[in-house]
């Protein structure tokens, strides 16, 4: 009976061990990670390149399909988030406008965008 | 001591199983999920991705710092090797001019640099226009000697190729109107041109050749986004005469100079625009 209980206190503290190892240690790695998996910071930074690269070449398929690349439910929505705050954050309004031309094709507009949107229209 | 090890040996059996039990359950059944990685744990191709909207910000924005910071995103050891051989890969696939170029700048601007890819560099003569793959002969046109009796035998027939005709240079734009400007508001002559499709929408990275006696320069639509997808411009020298076409076929516009004018706001040199549409497609 002794034993036994020796041996389910030791399973308990191993097992215990095992996790800490596993999750924090040791944890999986994954090095072949997809867009969707990129921190925020750099799903905006990726947001506002394919922004960029859309000025360029004027080709909104190809926008579209990296935008969807993100893999966001609701991607008008997740973009004109990313715009408001922007605008809050006072980041570069080069950038902002580059998200406001996507934001038109896919048929976001809000009051916060007006300014921005009103410079890259004129 | 014996009492000792009958104690130990089912707290250490149950630790070791537990631990084994633990990093199953950890590495297999729930392991930590990655939804904050960085771009350089991205998969391969993702990172190309990454890159090549790297360059075309780049050339959007001629923001030299943002486009450093971005690249060393992707903590890779040899960059500028990475990005050169994107370029490479760019031009083997058929990539548009403008992607190569914009890769070919960040390469260069990194120290890379291959001549296949410079040729792609802005100021360079223009890259040679590919071949259709469907007039290349697929044999070589005469059988060479075998050196040596072990060397493969050549084949011994070959189809024969009909001579091709030389083709004409297809007119892709038409100059629609020149303009010379006598401008009020800018001291330097601009050389400005302008691109657009047959439906007068504006064509972006249309790749613009202008040559004179001492040189020759290659301007792509699109870099001045403010102006017009369609718009490209340079700053005239005066006294130097100009020609203009567009890579992708069009006729070859001459005798475009910085002459004095005057203007409201005094002497001035004249500026220059033109702009070139697209032909209306026509039957064979």
């Amino acid at each position: 009976m002794k034993r036994i209980l020796l041996a389910l206190i030791g399973l308990a503290a191993g097992a215990g061990i095992g996790l800490l190892l596993g999750w924090n240690v040791w944890p999986v790695e994954y090095y072949d990670t997809e867009i969707p998996a990129l921190h925020s910071t750099y799903k905006a930074e990726y947001a506002v390149m394919v922004g960029a690269a859309y000025q360029m070449d004027g080709d909104w398929e190809q926008a579209a399909d990296r935008l969807a690349a993100l893999e966001e439910t609701d991607i008008g929505a997740w973009l004109r988030d990313l715009i408001h705050e922007s605008i809050a954050a006072g980041q570069d309004p080069v950038s902002i406008r580059y998200l406001i031309s996507m934001a038109d094709q896919l048929g976001v507009r809000s009051d916060i965008m007006e300014p921005f949107a009103e410079e890259d229209d004129g | 001591m014996k009492r000792l090890l009958r104690c130990l040996f089912p707290i250490l059996s149950g630790l070791a199983l537990g631990i084994v039990a633990g990093l199953v359950y950890t590495w297999l059944i729930e392991p930590v999920q990655y939804t904050n990685t960085a771009p350089d744990r991205l998969r391969a191709d993702a990172k190309r991705e990454y890159l090549l909207l790297i360059s075309k910000a780049y050339a959007a924005s001629d923001d030299w710092t943002v486009a450093l910071e971005r690249l060393a995103g992707l903590k890779d050891p040899d960059i500028a090797a990475t990005t050169l051989e994107l370029a490479k890969q760019a031009i083997e696939q058929g990539k548009s001019v403008s992607t190569i170029r914009h890769l070919a700048i960040v390469a260069s601007r990194l120290g890379a640099s291959s001549p296949v890819v410079a040729q792609f560099l802005p100021g360079q003569p223009p890259p040679p226009p590919a071949i259709p793959a469907s007039i290349l002969p697929t044999v070589p046109p005469t059988a060479l000697p075998s050196p040596t009796a072990t060397s493969t035998p050549a084949p011994t027939a070959f189809p024969t190729l009909s001579p091709q005709p030389t083709p004409t240079p297809r007119l892709v734009f038409r100059l629609s109107s020149r303009q010379s400007i006598c401008d009020t508001d800018r001291a330097e002559p601009l050389l400005q041109v302008l691109v657009r499709s047959s439906h007068g929408e504006d064509v972006s990275g249309a790749e613009v050749a202008v040559t004179w006696e001492a040189g020759s320069i290659h301007l792509m639509t699109g870099f001045k986004p403010e102006l017009g997808r369609g718009y490209t411009d340079m700053v005239m020298e005066p006294g130097v005469s100009y020609t203009v076409f567009l890579t992708a076929g069009s006729e070859q516009v001459g005798g475009i100079q910085a002459t004095p004018c005057r203007s409201s706001a005094g002497q001035r040199l004249l500026s220059t625009r033109l702009v070139f549409k697209e032909s209306e497609p026509s039957s064979p």
